[in-house]
């Protein structure tokens, strides 16, 4: 042991610093749990609260359990500090990930902080315990205090102005684990003489640095793959355009699309979706010759509309080439929508639908409008008294158009404000709903100079949901989606996307 | 033991070797922005001072000649070309606008200056057909405007950088105290008392062109106290709320609360009561170019007669005419102009020189000009963001020193791609020094001095802003707009500063009435045109 004066007191600065690093990193560690708590849970109140109750409770039991250390003090003292280390690093992102894949996530959370909470609260007291003969018991109190809250300080104030904004949650508790494991690796090199089986500590303790510094470098992916688990099927297609995140999924025989995490069909009931779509208007429409369709580049509304013989000519604009190019050259896609994309009467437009429309010069006898869910200001524009102005132009006299304006239950208000707003333009409309196993109740609106009561032709023989029959049912809503009055969405008063967002939010927050 | 010295120096290496490790972690290379600063060609204005006398190679002959091709010279151009008066426009700079200027980077155009209009009132019959002429009113029902939807300001319009995250809407709202919310609302009181207010005149209090306000003199009087010191009369208190004045002087009057006077501070708020049809009192015309779109209108209304780069030196009466020696800046050419008339649309400042000659007094001491900065950034738009509500086409910043930034795409239509870029553009007016002190270190600030002022600004809701930043140019403004101060707008000698010299030598400008808005440049060219015509 060294007996010197002056390594006696490099011995007390690298442990001291150690105190120090150590209640840094701790308190990181509960500030990280605290705020992804809240995060994913929502009221951060409660989840800081019982977070930094559960985390000080641990470090009680973790300061009683260190009466039961009694050999090899450092070594001990340096496993623990790696493995706080270790377990904090990776905690955030384990939570992250598993946030959405178990039941028990509560259990999961308050595990990880009980664990950190323990391993930290360890430490103090072997380190005093360490330090007992090397200084003054007064002294040794006042330093080890005074790091421990001087770290504390520091880790309130790094957390919330550096590491969050800069690095992130996942990133900043890796760079804290790291930093543990680092420390505890630099004590143990210092002082391996005095721990017994110093080799095995060692290499553990860089075996955890090349772990953390994975993860550190790796946690991009991780938050991706984490979103990848939140699908339930496999993920057959991932890719990104300039617009959206397109993935689509395949269990069993199912395929399911989703655009920036929002599920667009499941390839078991779309049917009933597209159908209902197309159908009822393309029946009513008098000379069914040409048809615009706005969205839907998955071409399963193009699909419907090649069972009528009389269109002549479908032109769809969708923005997004990456879409279509995926319907066109999928295998399994384009047995989905019966290969309708390459039909030698579609042609396809990549354009923006509401700058395409005010260019537009041509008529359409039927217009099918298949947009995203009107969930930002962005998209709101296209649910619009003056887009579905632009639109009165493209539409023949005798024309109709048919809108989906997402579910008269969850979002009822919405439902019946899109309505409204057509309406406002000089249309008369028609509202309809039906129910898709995987989404719940939709609603489209249909809308023309008028709107005939009857079909003027039958039919397709190949649909498998709609008919008239079924048809006049639709128009029925029952009192918890029956019409209410509304404003209308106007560009520079967007009611909707407010309307839309409190509507869905009251669900989603559920 | 360790004394205390050492333990000090241990402390501070423990702590340094942690903030150290966060620091480099964090710190990522500056990225170099490409950029310009840019100001009015106020050096060659300068020469109004200091030139000897020049010699005149050329005469040029006309009815009228226009000095000045801001809103109010161009205004006056297009209605002397309805009137078919034979004159030419001489801009100094080498475009007409003034302060509607714009500018265009990779990503398409952005206002300079002036960037938008309010609904327009029903007084001034020239300014309702010229909006019509460029459809921005597409028709009229029940005796009200339609405005073109297109150039109505979409939703989302305003939002404001407070706690953390953005709101919806400028004014906060959130977390104030009773006394705070009693205090806005006695001001939201004050205002709709004073917006739907007749004077004894039975002329609204407060409306646009000013010209049509009411000239009570119970009214007038509110220019005699600035609006700090009418609110303390209101009892109207509350941090919030008056950085929200505060804001909204300096936005529209390049000042504060302090120095504007409550007449003007009240007509910012009480003069939006014009209706339209289809768009409610508080909406806006705005255009990714600013109000430079408007310029474009009444340039082509204005026809073939502006000339740019042209300094008027000189203006002489002779007992037949005017004489005006002008020294054609591009072609390094003296030339003096024969005509009949003269509308002056310059800032008194600049009259005081060039009408050394003409017996006119005006008090300049009188007008105050707040310096200004605008500047134009090339960002990636998903990075503008931020926490709470989306991008929104004014976003401000609360308890901060700039008026925050304006949206130059804001009225696409189009959805936006994710990786698309977007001019933004930021505001600030010098409003805490004296104008003439402002000017002069606005004057002397280099560009690095103000990319970091503006980066700093814009670093408060966005701090990752510089990892998205493309370019920055900066454009300064030494006399932005005429400011309102307490007593100006009614200043015994307004009549006068405004009346024709001799009835040949007219005066248009915004500075003249007090408040620099596009209505008022457009009201004061448009009258001028006319009293060349009766003259």
């Amino acid at each position: 042991m060294p007996t010197s004066a002056h390594s006696n007191q490099r011995f007390q600065v690298i442990l001291l610093l150690s105190v120090f690093v150590v209640a840094t990193c701790g308190l990181v560690y509960e500030l990280i749990a605290g705020t992804l708590a809240s995060y994913l849970l929502g009221d951060s109140i409660t989840q800081f609260s019982t977070i930094i109750g559960t985390y000080l409770f641990s470090m009680g039991i973790g300061s009683y359990i260190s009466r039961y250390f009694e050999h090899n003090l450092m070594r001990w003292f340096i496993q623990i500090e790696m493995l706080v280390g270790l377990v904090g690093g990776f905690s955030s992102t384990l939570l992250y990930v598993l946030f959405n894949q178990v039941e028990f996530f509560r259990l999961l959370l308050y595990g990880s902080v009980v664990l950190t909470g323990t391993l930290v609260g360890l430490e103090l007291p072997l380190l005093m315990r360490i330090l007992k003969d090397k200084i003054e018991f007064n002294d040794l109190v006042s330093k080890i205090f005074t790091f421990d809250y001087i770290g504390a300080l520091l880790a309130s104030l790094v957390f919330p102005l550096v590491c969050v904004p800069y690095l992130g949650i996942l990133k900043t508790s890796f760079f804290f684990g790291l930093l543990n494991v680092g420390v505890a690796l630099w004590v143990c090199l210092l002082f391996k003489s005095e721990i017994p089986g110093y080799k095995v500590t060692f290499t553990s303790g860089v075996f955890f640095v090349i772990l953390l510094a994975t993860g550190f470098v790796l946690s991009d992916r991780i938050i991706s793959f984490s979103e990848s688990l939140s699908y339930s099927g496999k993920i057959i297609v991932s890719t990104s355009s300039p617009y959206q995140r397109i993935i689509l999924t395949k269990q069993k025989d199912d395929l399911r699309l989703f655009l920036n995490g929002n599920l667009q069909f499941s390839s078991k009931d779309e049917y009933r979706y597209h159908e209902a779509l197309v159908h009822p208007a393309a029946v009513r429409t008098k000379n069914l010759n040409k048809v615009l369709v706005l969205g839907g580049g998955d071409g399963l509304a193009v699909r419907e509309l090649h069972k009528y013989k009389e269109v002549n000519e479908i032109v769809l604009v969708d923005l997004d080439a990456a879409v279509v190019k995926l319907f066109t050259t999928h295998q399994a896609l384009i047995k989905l929508n019966d290969n309708a994309l390459r039909k030698e009467n579609v042609s396809v437009i990549h354009n923006d639908a509401f700058t395409w429309m005010k260019e537009n010069k041509t008529l359409f006898d039927l217009i099918i409008i298949d947009f995203p869910d009107p969930s930002n200001f962005s998209l709101g524009k296209l649910y619009s008294q003056t887009f579905y102005r632009e639109m009165r132009r493209s539409l023949h006299p005798d024309g109709l158009c048919v809108v989906q304006s997402t579910s008269p239950y969850f979002a009822r208000q919405s439902f019946w404000m899109i309505n409204q707003t057509i309406a406002s333009c000089d249309y008369n409309t028609q509202a309809y709903h039906c129910y898709l196993p995987s989404f719940g109740e939709w609603g489209f609106i249909m809308a023309g100079a008028s709107v005939p009561k009857s079909p003027v032709r039958s039919y397709p023989n190949n649909v498998k949901f709609i008919n008239e029959e079924t048809f006049q049912q639709l128009h029925h809503f029952p009192p918890d989606m029956s019409k209410v009055e509304t404003g209308v969405n106007k560009l520079n008063d967007q009611l909707l996307v407010h309307v839309f967002e409190k509507e869905w939010s009251a669900y989603l927050h559920d | 033991m360790i004394k205390r010295r050492d333990f000090i120096k241990q402390s501070l290496q423990a702590t340094g070797a942690l903030a150290l490790g966060v620091a480099w972690s964090s710190c990522a290379q500056p990225k170099k922005i490409s950029g310009t600063i840019g100001t009015p060609n106020y050096k060659i204005g300068h020469m109004l001072r200091n030139f000897s006398l020049p010699q005149t190679n050329e005469i040029i002959k006309t009815d009228c000649v226009v000095i000045g091709g801001g809103v109010s010279g161009l205004a006056a151009s297009r209605k002397l070309k309805q009137l078919n008066i034979d004159h030419v426009l001489l801009e100094l700079e080498n475009k007409a606008g003034g302060n509607a200027q714009a500018g265009s980077t990779s990503v398409g155009a952005y206002p300079f200056g002036a960037h938008y209009v309010t609904v327009p009132t029903l007084h001034d019959k020239e300014y309702l057909d010229f909006l019509q002429s460029c459809k921005l009113i597409t028709s009229f029902e029940k005796g009200l405007p339609v405005l073109n939807d297109y150039h109505v300001c979409f939703d989302l319009k305003e939002r404001l950088y407070i706690h953390g995250q953005w709101q919806e809407g400028l004014l906060p709202l959130q977390g104030l105290s009773k006394q705070e919310l009693a205090g806005i609302q006695r001001f939201e009181e004050q205002t709709h008392y004073y917006k739907n207010y007749t004077g004894k005149d039975g002329l609204p209090a407060f409306t646009l062109p000013l010209a049509y306000s009411s000239r009570d003199p119970e009214l007038l009087q509110l220019d005699a106290v600035s609006f700090a010191a009418w609110l303390q009369s209101k009892n109207i208190h509350g941090k919030a709320l008056y950085w929200y004045l505060n804001y909204c002087m300096a936005d529209d009057y390049g000042g504060t609360i302090d120095t504007v006077s409550a007449w003007a501070g009240l007509h910012y708020f009480a003069s939006h009561q014009a209706k339209a049809f289809n768009v409610d009192e508080d909406a806006v015309l705005t255009w990714p170019e600013g109000n430079n779109w408007l310029v474009q209108h009444l340039k082509q209304q204005a026809g073939a007669n502006i000339k740019t780069g042209q300094l008027v030196y000189q203006v002489e009466e002779k007992s037949n005419a005017l004489h005006l020696r002008v020294f054609d800046i591009e072609a390094a050419n003296w030339v003096l102009y024969e005509t009949q008339h003269i509308i002056s649309c310059v800032p008194q400042f600049v009259n005081q020189h060039m009408l050394q000659g003409i017996d006119r007094k005006v008090n300049t001491q009188a007008y105050t000009y707040a310096p200004w900065v605008v500047a134009n950034a090339v960002v990636d738009t998903d990075a503008m963001h931020g926490f709470g509500v989306e991008l929104a086409w004014d976003n401000v910043i609360y308890d901060n020193d700039s008026l925050g930034y304006v949206h130059a795409k804001h009225q696409q239509l189009a959805q936006r791609s994710v990786n698309g870029k977007s001019n933004i553009t930021y505001y600030k007016p010098l409003v805490k020094q004296e104008a003439k002190a402002a000017r002069e270190s606005t004057m002397k600030t280099t560009y690095q001095q103000w990319y970091d002022t503006i980066v700093a600004d814009l670093k408060i809701p966005h701090p990752q802003i510089e990892s998205n930043l493309h370019q920055l140019d900066v454009w300064l403004w030494g006399h932005g707009m005429i400011r309102p101060s307490v007593g100006f707008i009614n200043r015994p000698t307004a009549k006068l500063d405004k009346q024709s010299y001799r009835h040949r030598i007219h005066f248009a400008h915004t500075d003249l009435v007090g408040i620099s808005v596009f209505e008022e440049g457009f009201y004061s060219g448009t009258q001028a045109a006319l009293q060349v015509l009766q003259a």
